[in-house]
């Protein structure tokens, strides 16, 4: 507590003979501080305007009487007084914060120095007191401290609906996935039945309209089952690792040629760097990217794909690029977005929801999502991932 | 009462002719009973006078008494406490199918959407719990 201003004090007494005068002249300048002296007993003997502008009483009125008069009641039955005093005896000085009474009754928070004096002989033969009035900036303290607790009371307030909404979404979705999936595969259970069972009263329009009821079934299964899977990324919790991207995308590659053993793949990957994230999920972003790539090749063409990734301040990135079909730049911020297809359902399957699974885990990584395409020539992924480290 | 061998509690309309026509292709469909939510099941289970099936299956979420309550209830009760029961679900989550084996039940199939994919499973699992377990049991 302001050391430095506490021991300029202290070396203020006692003042030497000739110098007096001075000294009388410094401390009856002073308005900011009350500068007062008291007796051995606590009994007040000097009092500058300082004093009188903080605490209210006129020299005349308060000479003579105990420091006692400036503390509430209970400080003084407790013996708080008498105990400032004694301390400050034993050793040279005593500082306190609290509430002092003033002339009108009225408290002020005040931040006292009581030093001990003493002759040359060393016998002690009063006090100092220097007092300042730190009601405002005490008030300025509580009322950044409320404001900071207020603010924290509505951070939990919000986190705790945020919390509450996230709950509500998990068991809407949790619900979806049941009470969806039931009819669903009822309408795939019946038509199956129809189709082995009943295929006789059935001509070959019946037959072919039976097959797009199936298929359409099928496909809303797959967009229920993407759906819950989004919607599941938000909730689980990332394991973050090291994870070696060179041999993640090599193995992925492997699986996509063994799986496609009769379709020519070029596809290139250019020493990928070691990252933290999550392997499953990133796993997961590397498979949507490049079996997009794979799919929107153009007709007739070996798909040519090209994985390059690399170091960047604060992170990671990574670009999938192709030679496919592309697609116009114009619908570059669709791309994203959940259901989103830039494509008819008939010329490529899916669900329009893979690109905003791959943002999704990209963003709970802490990176971006970019792409830029012109159709007919091709189309560039890219995604950045955080180090955390920035 | 006749005796089954097997009784199978599911509540939904399709799910239960499904269920019925996928039973009847594997041969099993006159062994079995079919109840329509956990408290018809309990009715039947807990009935000290009724000859207990050798397989029961409850589908997780039915209305009144879910599938893990029933379950939970007929491993409470000393007569039906090593009863063979299956639990049928469209839940894949991780919750569900821990919870269901920790109230003690001996398996838990999810439900396929894919038609053929159910039937086959189904038929696999009461062929096991009556046929081939049957036979281990007693030799």
């Amino acid at each position: 507590v302001e050391s430095g201003r506490c021991d300029r004090v202290t070396t203020l007494v006692p003042p030497a003979r000739g110098s007096e005068e001075l000294f009388r002249l410094l401390v009856a300048g002073v308005v900011d501080y009350a500068i007062i002296t008291l007796d051995v007993t606590g009994h007040v003997t000097s009092w500058n305007p300082g004093a009188e502008r903080i605490k209210g009483w006129t020299a005349q009125e308060i000479m003579g009487r105990s420091f006692e008069t400036f503390y509430q009641q209970e400080e003084i039955d407790a013996g708080k007084c008498a105990m400032e005093l004694r301390e400050c005896a034993r050793t040279g000085s005593f500082e306190d914060e609290g509430w002092r009474l003033r002339a009108d009754g009225t408290r002020f928070w005040a931040n006292v120095v009581i030093t001990a004096m003493r002759d040359p002989q060393g016998h002690l033969i009063g006090f100092s007191k220097l007092t300042r009035d730190m009601t405002e900036r005490r008030a300025n303290e509580e009322s950044v401290r409320a404001l900071n607790a207020d603010l924290e009371r509505r951070v939990q307030d919000r986190t705790a609906l945020l919390t509450a909404m996230n709950e509500e979404l998990e068991s809407f979705t949790y619900s979806v996935s049941h009470d969806l999936r039931a009819p669903l595969r009822a309408i795939d259970g019946f038509l199956s039945i129809v189709r082995s069972e009943h295929a006789d009263g059935l001509d070959e329009e019946g037959t072919s309209l039976l097959a797009e009821v199936s298929d359409n079934a099928r496909r809303m299964g797959r967009l229920i089952d993407d759906l819950l899977e989004f919607s599941r990324l938000q909730h689980t919790e990332l394991a973050f690792n090291s994870v070696r991207t060179q041999l993640l995308v090599e193995r992925l590659v492997a699986r996509v040629r063994s799986e496609q053993p009769d379709r020519e793949l070029d596809i290139t990957i250019q020493g990928l760097p070691d990252v933290r994230g999550d392997e499953i999920l990133l796993a997961q972003v590397f498979d949507n990217l490049v079996r997009n790539a794979v799919k929107y090749s153009r007709a007739g063409q070996v798909p040519a794909i090209v994985l390059r990734g690399r170091e960047v301040v604060g992170g990671w990135e990574f670009e999938v690029s192709d030679h496919g079909v592309g697609f116009d730049q114009a619908y570059s911020g669709k791309l994203f977005g959940v259901f989103q297809r830039l494509h008819r359902a008939d010329e490529y399957e899916g669900t329009g929801v893979g690109l905003a699974i791959v943002k999704r885990i990209v963003t709970r990584h802490g990176g971006r999502v970019w792409a830029t395409g012109t159709v007919g020539e091709g189309a560039r992924f890219g995604f950045s991932l955080s180090s955390g480290e920035l | 009462v006749t005796p089954v061998d097997l009784v199978l509690a599911e509540d939904g309309e399709g799910d239960v002719r499904l269920a019925l026509h996928a039973l009847k292709s594997a041969g099993f469909a006159s062994r079995t009973l079919v109840v329509r939510d956990g408290a018809e099941a309990l009715q039947v289970l807990l009935d000290p006078d009724r000859v207990l099936p050798r397989l029961v299956i409850l589908d997780l979420k039915m209305p009144k008494v879910d599938g893990l309550e029933v379950l939970q209830q007929l491993r409470a009760t000393p007569r039906t406490s090593t009863t063979p029961v299956v639990m049928l679900s469209n839940s894949r989550q991780t919750r569900d199918i821990a919870q269901a084996y920790a109230l003690g039940c001996n398996g838990y199939v999810v439900k396929s959407m894919d038609f053929e994919e159910y039937s086959s499973s189904m038929a696999s699992l009461v062929r096991f719990w009556l046929d081939v377990n049957t036979l281990v049991g007693s030799q």
